[in-house]
């Protein structure tokens, strides 16, 4: 910590020290370098300051301006060292990408993404309902040729030959070889679809009338609205069991997962943390669902099933509203804010997840409670059929706990919780109507149990282990 | 506000973007927003950089960068700081490791006790450093500087010539100067260096008749010691006349200006207020102060009256406790955070703003004394001095014991956030003692106020809220709605919180007729929902207690609305 001491003085007393002589002084650059950052990241703290104008880093941006001016180089250089010291989830992208990306209705396209490799050129994603899976192109298809055009073996050029053609006449034909070896003539147009249908439909077949089947493919930003028709339509046919199908689920908005973990919910519960740099932010359910609908409920995985599908897998185990079934999960624990800003999106690993016991999945997965695996030789789809074996309707009754409950494990024995996080406690606290226990642990095991409303009450700026024990 | 949201996902989305640039010339502009960009993605960045496991960008990542650029060219260093002194104000600096000792310890060693400004071209002596060899020397206050150690000071002098001058003198043991009076002789002095302490002057009560007088010299640390001691005797003495004498004090230590008036202020009362980037900061009067003793005070201020001396003088006068003579002040009301950086230099940069408690300020314009009187230069006699002697009447005062300290802030936007921060230091003041309600008034643009009791305010726990009156929103709201529906005498008030505020702010509005009916007003639903709320009507004023934000009207006759379809 920094000591601040507070003054009022207006002018220079007898000598004073001018800044200037700094910069003459000889010391090694590598101390003037810290210096200067430091003194731009401290002047910062102060950029809402308002009437006088202070340091902040945005005064630089003349001297960055000047620079990528005389050469062009250094933005990438610069964003170079930026990428460097950031983790491979961190990334810059521009809105439209990301969009498209988190909003299931496609408009005007094919819906598939090729890899432009060394040697080969290989379809590495294809969306649901589009009309590429439509023309029944599969992952691992490799293209031979485009619209009769033989590829040059050149990469670069290939990949601009594709765009220009498929510019040029809003189609995809080309020749490709399927990963069983055969070859086949693909064309497609481009067209509206949504990759997402699926999410808002409850498949009840006549083998299994009691069980229901929703397939989750992503948690978009209209995947929330869709599994709540699909639910309530499950409640409506009268199924006492749920499969959730959340394979090659790579995630997405964790307001969608809150949303569909409330949409089952009908208890107030804890689900989950985010460990931040500044201290934690506490998630609960509302109940405010239908505390009628309790089925038993089974959960696909595989080890595509990754991050917000973990959250929800793993909160719903949690509590016992869900038993999982298939394979190991992805095992990503982290997430990412983002920022949209000049038309681009930055998106910056922010925070770490945790269950309300203060244990993580992160990096490890999560083991389902029966391990199948899908042969890839059947046409049958093992893990599924499992599942409708594994359902026993017998459904879930999960009592109401008089408090809301939550573990966090200290990185250090002295780690500081600012005032902000007991307040956002407090608030939680209010609208649930219940009592909200922090149990705070260290490394060695030493623990004590708080309550956060009354050590919001007691108004200091920021908390430590020590500080609790009091 | 940027919007921010989160996200849970495992792998980039289709394609990342590339972000390289093409070989060839940019133009400045698209320069600059790359540059604008990056510093965007910095500064975002660097609100992880605490968070450990998962690296991060943040700004250190420059440091390799910086060092290279450094290393080929030094000047980089000089032009990195240059850009960030452009864009802090004259008050935020970089000092070296000893200058907090320097500058705030009113004991010195091996100094002359000489204090030079460039003014109007001309290097000018403000004065003599009390009780040092400046002053034993015979310094006459307001002369110029004409030569020291026999080189000459250029005309006009600048900086340069200051920073020229003080590398000088920093070397001599002795200083040789020729100093031009404020009558026109020139004089020269020999100056040694010597230890002294400039605040010892404080110890001194001098008394004249029934009037004490007590010169103040700085706000250093021990200066409140010093003073209260010194006032206490002038208390033992039935002094009814106390003269603080507070010419050519810059200032110092906010907690010294606190004790001090402690220690003249019998009641309690709100004293002033500080904004920073994070919260308003409060002080008050512990109330503590005499309330047997209540001397007739005069206060002695020039044109270097500043900072923490305009502060203690500006609160007495406000109150009518001191009455002021001599020149308009200063005029600093800004504070610096003093941060020393990891290699011991400290860096001052501004970061309190501070006001009287009904939210006016000296700053930029000084305070204006109840009597103003120059001191004539040329003549041996102190004029400002020998006229508060006349001055003082014997007749303290007493002011009456308000039931809150109340402090109004007038927004710098109707959209202006407070933190939870400004009220949690209020609770916490309740821990060391503060025992009346704390209320803030938060006036918008349009001269509406919104007032909140602090306690209730924490108890909501919101992180933040928004006090402001939405002005230009309010006003156009009331014309179209006057042009549809609404009555001509009512008045819509947009606040800029639209929630619940978990507990009761009060709303203070100018209405022409007293209004008996209040609704809110949902606009996407277009229905009115009326509320009772508790409510005075005094001087064409309505203050009214609500428990959400909204859009409100107020009207003295019943609404009715049917939504146009």
């Amino acid at each position: 910590m920094k000591k601040f001491l507070s003054i009022l003085v207006a002018a220079v007393l007898l000598v004073s020290t001018a800044p200037t002589a700094f910069a003459e002084e000889i010391t090694p650059e590598e101390a003037k370098a810290q210096f200067i950052i430091e003194l731009f990241n401290e002047s910062q703290k102060d950029e809402n300051f308002p009437g006088d104008v202070r340091g902040r880093w945005n005064v630089l941006e003349g001297f960055f301006a000047d620079m990528f001016s005389e050469d062009p180089a250094s933005y990438d250089e610069m964003i170079a060292l930026w990428k460097g010291s950031v983790d491979d989830y961190s990334y810059i992208t521009d809105t439209a990408a990301f969009d498209d990306g988190y909003d299931t209705r496609r408009k005007g396209r094919v819906g598939l993404q090729v890899h432009f490799g060394n040697e080969r050129y290989e379809v590495i994603n294809i969306e649901d309902n589009s009309p590429a899976m439509l023309a029944g192109v599969t992952v691992g298809t490799i293209l031979l040729d485009f619209h009769g055009q033989a590829f040059s073996g050149d990469a670069y050029e290939d990949m601009a030959m594709v765009q220009k053609l498929y510019l040029e006449t809003g189609r995809y034909e080309f020749r490709g070889q399927l990963p069983d070896g055969t070859i086949k003539e693909f064309s497609f147009e481009k067209a509206d679809y949504d990759t997402e249908t699926v999410s808002s439909k409850c498949v009840v077949t006549e083998d299994n009338p009691t069980v229901g089947y929703i397939k989750i493919p992503a948690f978009n930003a209209n995947t929330g609205d869709k599994f709540a028709v699909a639910w309530k339509s499950a409640e409506d046919q009268g199924v006492r069991s749920v499969i959730i199908d959340l394979r090659d689920n790579p995630g997405g908005y964790d307001t969608t997962t809150l949303q569909m973990l409330n949409t089952i919910i009908g208890q107030k519960l804890p689900l989950f943390y985010y460990k931040k740099n500044d201290g934690a932010v506490l998630y609960n359910s509302d109940g405010t669902s239908s505390k009628t609908f309790n089925p038993d409920i089974v959960i696909l995985t595989n080890g595509e099933s990754a991050s917000a599908s973990e959250v929800f897998t793993s909160v719903l185990r949690y509590h016992g509203f869900a038993r999982s079934v298939g394979t190991k999960t992805f095992g990503k624990g982290i997430g990412q804010t983002v920022t949209k800003f000049n038309g681009k999106v930055f998106t910056v690993t922010a925070f770490e997840i945790f269950l309300p016991d203060g244990t993580t999945y992160n990096l490890e997965g999560i083991a389902p409670d029966v391990e199948i695996t899908d042969n890839p030789e059947t046409e049958a789809d093992e893990v599924l059929d499992f599942a409708y074996t594994y359902a026993d309707n017998a459904g879930t009754v999960i009592k109401q706990p008089s408090a809301l409950r939550y573990t966090i494990n200290l990185e250090e024995k002295n780690q500081k919780f600012p005032l902000t996080f007991f307040a956002q406690a407090k608030r939680l606290s209010i609208d649930a109507g219940l009592p909200v226990y922090i149990t705070f642990k260290a490394g060695d095991g030493t623990k004590v149990t708080v309550d956060a409303v009354k050590v919001f009450g007691q108004a200091e700026d920021e908390y430590s282990f020590e500080d609790m024990l009091k | 506000m940027k919007k921010i949201i989160s996200v849970l996902l495992a792998m980039a989305l289709s394609l990342s973007l590339s972000v390289t640039l093409s070989a060839e010339e940019i133009t400045k502009e698209q320069a600059k927003a790359y540059a604008h960009e990056i510093l965007e993605l910095y500064d975002v960045s660097s609100v992880n950089e605490n968070f450990d496991e998962y690296g991060r960008g943040n700004w250190y990542a420059l440091e390799d960068y910086l060092t290279d650029a450094i290393y080929k060219d030094p000047n980089v260093y000089a032009d990195w700081y240059e850009i960030w002194k452009q864009s802090t104000d004259e008050n935020s600096r970089l000092n070296s490791t000893t200058y907090l000792e320097e500058t705030y310890e009113g004991a010195k060693k091996g100094k002359f006790g000489i204090t030079f400004t460039v003014k109007d071209g001309e290097i000018y002596v403000p004065n003599a450093v009390y009780m040092s060899p400046a002053e034993e020397a015979g310094i006459v206050n307001g002369s110029v500087l004409i030569s020291y150690e026999g080189i000459e000071v250029p005309s006009p002098a600048t900086e340069q010539d200051f920073n020229a001058m003080s590398t000088v003198m920093s070397e001599e043991e002795t200083l040789e100067i020729t100093l031009r009076l404020p009558n026109g002789e020139l004089k020269d002095y020999s100056i040694p260096r010597g230890d002294f302490d400039e605040d010892a002057i404080t110890d001194k009560l001098d008394i004249t008749g029934d009037t004490g007088y007590i010169i103040v010299p700085s706000f250093n640390a021990g200066t409140d010691e010093r003073f209260i001691e010194t006032y206490k005797k002038a208390e033992e003495a039935g002094l009814k006349n106390i003269i603080i004498d507070l010419r050519n004090n810059l200032g110092g230590f906010t907690d010294t200006c606190y004790n001090m008036l402690n220690a003249v202020i019998p009641e309690k009362l709100p004293t002033f207020f500080y904004t920073s980037s994070t919260a308003i900061s409060i002080t008050t009067s512990d109330g503590l102060g005499s309330k047997d003793w209540r001397p007739d005070i005069v206060i002695l201020v020039n044109d270097e009256t500043a900072s923490a001396a305009e502060q203690f003088a500006g609160v007495l006068q406000y109150y009518g406790y001191a009455r002021l003579v001599g020149e308009q002040t200063y005029g600093k009301a800004i504070g610096q955070n003093n941060i020393t950086l990891s290699n011991g230099k400290i860096l001052s940069v501004t970061a309190l703003e501070g006001y009287l408690p009904d939210g006016s300020t000296w700053q930029n314009k000084g305070l204006t004394p109840d009597k103003v009187l120059k001191d004539d230069l040329t003549t041996e006699a102190d004029e400002v001095l020998d006229y508060a002697y006349s001055y003082v009447d014997g007749e303290g005062t007493t002011v009456e014991q308000p039931d809150s300290y109340s402090y109004t802030y007038y927004l710098g936007t109707d959209t202006e956030r407070e933190a939870l921060a400004t009220f949690a230091y209020i609770r916490q003041m309740r821990g060391m003692g503060l025992d009346m309600p704390v209320r803030f008034t938060y006036v918008s643009s349009n001269g509406m106020a919104m007032t909140v009791d602090a306690d209730k305010a924490y108890d909501a726990a919101q992180i933040y809220y928004y006090f402001g009156i939405l002005g230009d929103q309010s006003a156009s709201a009331e014309k179209i709605l006057k042009g549809a529906w609404l009555d001509e005498d009512a008045r819509v008030i947009m606040t800029a919180w639209t929630g619940d505020f978990g507990f009761t702010p009060t709303l203070s509005v100018a209405a022409a007729k007293e209004p008996k009916y209040f609704y809110y007003y949902d606009s996407v639903a277009e229905t009115l929902t009326p509320f009772e709320p508790a409510y005075t009507y005094t001087d064409g004023r309505l203050r009214f207690n609500i428990d959400k934000g909204g859009i409100i009207i107020v009207s003295p006759d019943e609404l009715s609305y049917e939504p146009t379809v």
